[in-house]
């Protein structure tokens, strides 16, 4: 038994027949076809399958995508803007802040809400923050430092000029 | 890790959802911020035929005063209860206990009224809830009614909800005059672990700002329920608030408690973190309570 | 090497980094292919039972179900990473006869949806006679045990058609019921030395097993191609070796199989065996004639492929009075699980990183691997490196106490230097042990922290938490003998001056792909963004060892840096002929090429590459590779340690500062200062990553991590109870790499990636001793043990060392 349901995602929209079982996550990449957001535990322990919901970080394995419409859905692909990285993409790339790859996309999502709701987040905060995103490559040291080049107000400065 | 197929409802009002959940009974799941739910749904502990979506239903969410009280709807996001300022000002230790419940991603997503209904012992929201005397209410097939919230769990994972019962809301008088709470826990990991003790206190002090008015204390995760510790609370009744009622009382806690062994620790271990803890909490909760007057 | 560097040894961004902030990369799980089904595994939920009867038919009626297999299509099958003359393969890609583990592999269905494909399992019914079982590797031994492997494996192995010898098994030792494996390795005169030793100290050591947690889950695609060709996408870590396995057990060709390049989200051991449902992904494509999917569950993932062994270690040492080792008798025991996985080899192995690092002139090592019914135990980052040095530094810092003396000082009595001839004959070219021990004292203010002999702990006490020191060393090989047993690189160049590198490693997060195009670059005189790379598919590169046993700097990197001489030879020949001069007058620097001091004389490499193709039709394309363990043609014996193993040992020293709060027991690792031996750090900020990681992840194991069984069940399988570091965890790093150079390596390099892991267990379990004189000596340091210990303290905190 399927679902039409329709999804804003990255700005487009996504008219679906899905079955109301189905997550978020998998929608995303086995129906929509956005395979950047990945699942790692299936189960909301690893934060790899970040997204954000109107701007705010959630984990898509534990959502419904039928419970996920009439919002604005933002995944990794979303980011880039004409083919011209985010800047917090590109502070992970110049500070070396990532390794396999694999929980990079959701990190970097989570980075960017933080951010956002905080241009000048003190250390303790940006570790806070991403508790919920687990890394077993990097041990966080260039993850942190890739997020602390991008406060101060230089993640906004830098997408202003973007 | 499959989800095995249900059907989908997302009622509109409150009795639709109420005579939904009763019409299929224990074939039914609510679904609200499902961060309990669909752990459950993909562990295939839970293969209900039917699941019910209460995020549409209107009046659930929420925080606002009303008449000395703060009434929580059950949709209120825990991320809402940590930032809050109205919580964060009149119940720190609400706001404290949201902090550490999973990652920012899951606080967006769950619920107070999910935590309080998964009834884990180790709820993160229910001993704060419960050191403010939380009122809980329900809708059901024979309409509204409440309980304190001590009163809701029945079991690891059980509480007194009869068939059909959804919980609307909570309701917590605000604090009175020079009264301090706090809310600590232990566990391996600072955050994203599950606790292996927590505490919640809540101290009032008369008008000499020294003697001991009113007393809560309340254990999660050593006991099949968050437990009040009852005797420890009684010991603090009537005392001038020092560092020694505080250790004395920790000790009556952590008799009190009944803490088992599993994979997260040990019996002893957490029954030495209940005393611990309460101490500490206490410390931290008085010189709040100083300050409020 | 005076000539200065311009690419290799400097921090440039990584090549995959753009597809990976992306989200573009693409690992397995990402591979879509039309037609595709779902395969799901049906998994044994007994620790030993036996097999009376599967029943498939009500799956098989299923609508969407197009494909069911048991253990009797996969009965000719029996492989393992271990397939020795000693130590024949001793496992099935699904179940035979019996089940030795919960999680072992009983069938598989392939169906249209996942949710067919886990109804379709609910439907297969199995018959089980329920057997008693066995958990504990002692008991296990026991006569009356019950026997896990039944019959003794016969048949041939794969290393006797790689040309190891068919030498008898038999052992009087492997009578013993159970044992999986056995290594007994002797040198020197023991007993004598013990006899004239001032002191001597027996202990015991306990290691937890430990999970990967690679964040990326293992998963596999499969699609037989009607013509005859396996395509594969699997999460691996050696294209070449899968490759072979696969076609051993599928019979077919080698080339007829192909692996697909796929990024790899972590591997960290985890994800170099050939695990069964790979082969079950192959055989329901083959069976369906349809691509199949096989991604596993995080809980599949902790429970059956592979853990950190659990480790028994005893330890007598023998030291003289000023301090250096005399004489060991080291005696490990490990729990095996169901099957052999890598047991004996980690138990060679704990030998292995042993010798390279102190000096120990007379040694008895015994290892005993044993199986049981715990899920099985495999390589993981270091492999074996963590419980061994764990045990041998935490009583070095134990026999430093008891005979007065600083650790760090002891250490640097026996550490070994350069020059030194191993017991089995390698050689240490390179060894920069004394400089990463005392860098990392004298950076981590080792002596100030420590306190002099004779002070208070309790000097160092803020409330309930007190800061202690400890110090640990360790050693990785740098590649060791193991299928394809070579290297091999191609350098293209192009008209427009660029190159092309097509290798067959895996980039799994180790930064490969950037560290080998920069040998490239470096060696061509052209910058990093000149280079492509083509890597991880067996079709279109040439073999490579893989990305385990650490030798992707050294031995990868080596051929490549080969290949790109012969490209660069091949062009400067070209370039000679058009810019009038001899080869040995051009330089290339900046991609022209130029007759030396002439720069009125130059062109560009694309300009030679052209007029090569004009003149000749060559395009310019060189080639290289290399051998491990150049000049030697025996394999080292696992069971008794003799024969070479490796060209160069990476070294790490690490001084681990800890805060310990007394009243919970808790442990925070609060700084770490790591000195490591890599040689010429190719890319500095990826060696730094790759210690950070490692670090973590030692970090971890001291502190938290634990696969908790009962009754051979995994009781959390998920990363809410089994706890890895998180961001809050990390610590403040310090260190870098002392100045070395290794001959054997692409412009002196190394192994860095796995060796540091080990070093961060003791060093952390000497701060929490140093901090408040409690010894935790069963890994991990929970706080639950250290309270306890805490409490059994008779005495007040203890007096310094």
């Amino acid at each position: 038994m399927k679902l039409l349901i329709s999804l804003k995602v990255n700005g487009q929209t996504h008219d679906l027949a899905i079955a109301p079982h189905h997550t978020l996550l998998g929608v995303l990449r086995e129906e929509v076809g956005l395979t950047g957001t990945k699942r790692g535990c299936d189960d909301g322990d690893c934060g790899t399958c970040t997204v954000l919901i109107d701007g705010n970080p959630i984990t898509s394995c534990m959502l419904l995508a039928v419970d996920a419409q009439e919002k604005e859905i933002t995944t990794i692909e979303g980011l880039a803007v004409n083919g011209q990285l985010h800047p917090v993409q590109q502070a992970f790339i110049d500070h070396g802040g990532l390794q396999c790859g694999f929980c990079t996309p959701g990190v970097i999502l989570t980075a960017k809400y933080l951010l956002e709701q905080d241009p000048a987040p003190t250390d303790e905060q940006i570790r806070l923050g991403l508790a919920g995103n687990l890394c077993r490559c990097t041990g966080y040291v260039l993850i942190l430092e890739a997020i602390s080049a991008s406060r101060d107000g230089k993640m906004q400065k830098a997408e202003a000029t973007r | 890790m499959t989800i095995y197929p249900f059907e989908y409802f997302e009622p509109k009002e409150l009795e639709e959802a109420s005579s939904a959940f009763f019409e299929h009974g224990s074939e039914a799941a609510i679904l609200a911020g499902g961060t309990d739910l669909l752990n459950m749904l993909k562990a295939n502990i839970l293969k209900p035929k039917v699941v019910i979506n209460i995020k549409g239903v209107p009046g659930l969410s929420g925080i606002e005063e009303i008449d000395g009280e703060l009434q929580l709807g059950t949709l209120t996001s825990i991320h809402d209860l940590e930032t809050s300022k109205i919580i964060q000002e009149n119940f720190p230790a609400l706001s404290e206990a949201a902090s550490f419940l999973g990652s920012i991603q899951i606080r967006f997503l769950a619920t107070v009224g999910g935590n309080i209904c998964r009834a884990a012992p180790s709820a993160e929201t229910a001993p704060p809830l419960m050191a403010y005397d939380a009122q809980v209410y329900m809708y059901g097939p024979n309409g509204e009614r409440s309980l304190p919230l001590k009163e809701f769990f029945s079991g690891p994972g059980q509480t007194v909800l009869a068939e059909g019962e959804i919980l609307t809301k909570f309701k917590l008088p605000i604090p009175a005059l020079r009264s301090g709470s706090a809310y600590l826990r232990h566990s391996i990991r600072q955050l994203m672990d599950l606790a292996i003790v927590n505490v919640a206190v809540s101290l009032t002090l008369d008008e000499d700002s020294e003697t001991i008015k009113e007393a809560r204390i309340v254990l999660g995760a050593v006991a099949p329920t968050p437990m009040h510790a009852s005797a420890a609370e009684k010991e603090l009744i009537g005392k001038p608030a020092t560092l020694e009622i505080f250790e004395k009382a920790a000790q009556t806690a952590a008799q009190e408690s009944k803490p088992i062994s599993d994979v997260r620790s040990t019996q002893d271990y957490r029954r030495a973190m209940v005393q611990l803890f309460t101490r500490r909490a206490l410390e931290k909760a008085l010189p709040r309570a100083a300050q409020k007057n | 090497m005076t000539t200065e560097l311009k690419v290799v040894g400097k921090s440039l961004p990584r090549v995959d980094a753009y597809a990976k902030v992306t989200g573009q990369a693409e690992f397995t799980m990402d591979v879509n292919l039309p037609g595709m089904l779902y395969g799901k595994i049906l998994r044994s939920p007994h620790p030993h039972a036996r097999i009376k009867n599967i029943d498939t038919s009500e799956a098989e009626k299923l609508n969407g179900v197009l494909g069911v297999i048991t253990g009797k299509d996969t009965k000719d099958m029996r492989y393992a990473f271990v397939d020795t003359p000693r130590y024949p393969a001793d496992q099935y890609p699904l179940a035979q006869d019996k089940v030795r583990y919960i999680g072992d592999e009983v069938a598989a269905v392939a169906a249209v949806n996942p949710e067919t494909a886990q109804a379709a399992l609910d439907l297969i019914k199995v018959e089980y006679e329920i057997l008693p079982a066995v958990f504990d590797p002692y008991e296990a031994m026991k006569p009356d045990a019950p026997t896990i492997h039944d019959a003794e494996i016969q048949g041939d192995s794969i290393w006797e058609e790689w040309g190891a010898e068919k030498t008898k098994k038999s052992d009087a030792n492997e009578k013993v019921n159970n044992v999986s494996g056995r290594t007994v390795i002797t040198y020197g005169d023991p007993d004598k030395a013990f006899a004239e030793s001032h002191h001597i100290r027996e202990d015991r050591f306990e290691t937890a097993a430990t999970a990967h947690c690679a964040l990326e889950p293992h998963a596999a695609v499969a699609h037989y191609d009607p013509a005859g060709q396996m395509h594969l996408w699997l999460s691996g870590m050696g294209i070449y070796y899968k490759r072979y396995v696969l076609s051993k057990v599928l019979e077919m060709p080698t080339s007829q199989v192909r692996l697909h390049k796929v990024y790899i989200g972590g591997a960290f051991g985890g994800k170099m065996d050939v695990y069964p449902y790979e082969i079950c992904a192959a055989l329901l494509s083959k069976k369906t004639g349809r691509p199949v999917k096989i991604e596993l569950t995080r809980g599949e993932v902790f429970t059956t492929t592979r853990l950190r062994f659990p480790t028994y270690i005893d330890i007598k040492t023998g030291v003289s009075k000023d301090g250096k080792i005399l004489s060991q008798h080291i005696r490990t025991v490990v729990n095996n699980g169901g099957y052999r996985g890598t047991g004996p080899v980690v138990i060679y192995l704990f030998h292995g990183w042993t010798a390279p690092v102190y000096r120990v002139k007379n040694m008895r090592y015994e290892g005993i691997s044993v199986w049981t019914n715990i899920p099985v135990g495999g390589p993981q980052r270091g492999h074996g490196a963590p419980q061994i040095r764990f045990a041998i530094d935490s009583q070095l810092d134990m026999i430093a106490e008891d005979i007065g003396m600083d650790p760090a000082e002891m250490m640097l009595k026996n550490v070994r230097k350069i020059g030194e001839t191993l017991p089995n004959g390698d050689v240490l070219n390179s060894c920069g042990l004394i400089d990463c021990v005392t860098q990392a004292v004298e950076l981590s203010d080792w002596k100030e922290k420590r306190g002099a002999p004779g002070s208070d702990r309790t000097e160092r006490k803020n409330g309930s938490i007190v800061r202690g020191v400890g110090i640990s060393t360790t050693t990785m090989i740098s590649g060791a003998p193991y299928y394809p047993f070579a290297s091999a690189g191609i350098v293209k160049l192009h008209d427009d001056g660029a190159a092309t590198l097509i290798s067959g490693v895996v980039e799994m997060g180790q930064g490969a792909e950037t560290t080998l195009s920069q040998i490239v670059a470096e060696e061509l005189g052209i910058s990093l963004d000149d280079v492509r790379i083509v890597a991880g598919d067996t079709e279109q590169s040439p073999i490579d060892m893989g990305s385990f046993l650490s030798g992707g700097a050294t031995v990868t990197g080596a051929a490549i840096r080969l290949a790109a001489a012969d490209a660069k030879r091949q062009l400067l020949e070209v370039a000679s002929e058009r810019l009038d001069a001899m080869v040995e007058e051009l330089d290339i620097s900046d991609g022209i090429v130029c007759v030396r001091d002439r720069p009125d004389r130059c062109m560009s490499i694309g300009d030679v590459v052209n007029y090569s193709v004009k003149k000749t039709g060559d395009p310019i394309i060189g080639h290289g590779s290399r051998k491990i363990l150049s000049g030697t043609s025996r394999y080292p014996s696992l069971a008794k340690g003799t024969g070479r193993w490796t060209d160069a040992y990476g070294f790490n020293a690490q001084v681990a500062e800890v805060e310990v709060d007394t009243e919970t027991g808790q442990v925070k690792l609060v700084r770490a200062t790591t000195f490591h031996d890599c040689g010429t750090p190719l890319n500095p900020q990826i060696v730094a990553g790759q210690v950070h990681g490692c670090v973590s992840t030692g970090q971890g194991q001291a502190l938290m991590e634990e696969i908790v069984y009962d009754d051979g069940r995994v009781l959390n399988p998920t990363f809410q109870d089994y706890r890895l570091p998180i961001t809050l965890d990390t610590p403040e790093t310090a260190g870098t790499e002392v100045e070395s150079f290794e001959p054997a390596g692409p412009f002196g390099a190394k192994e860095v990636g796995e060796g540091v892991v080990a070093q961060t267990l003791a060093a952390i379990a000497n701060a929490v001793y140093d901090a408040v004189g409690v010894r935790i000596t069963t890994l991990p340091i929970t706080p639950q043990k250290v309270l306890a210990a805490l409490e059994n303290q008779k005495k007040p905190p203890k007096n310094n060392k």
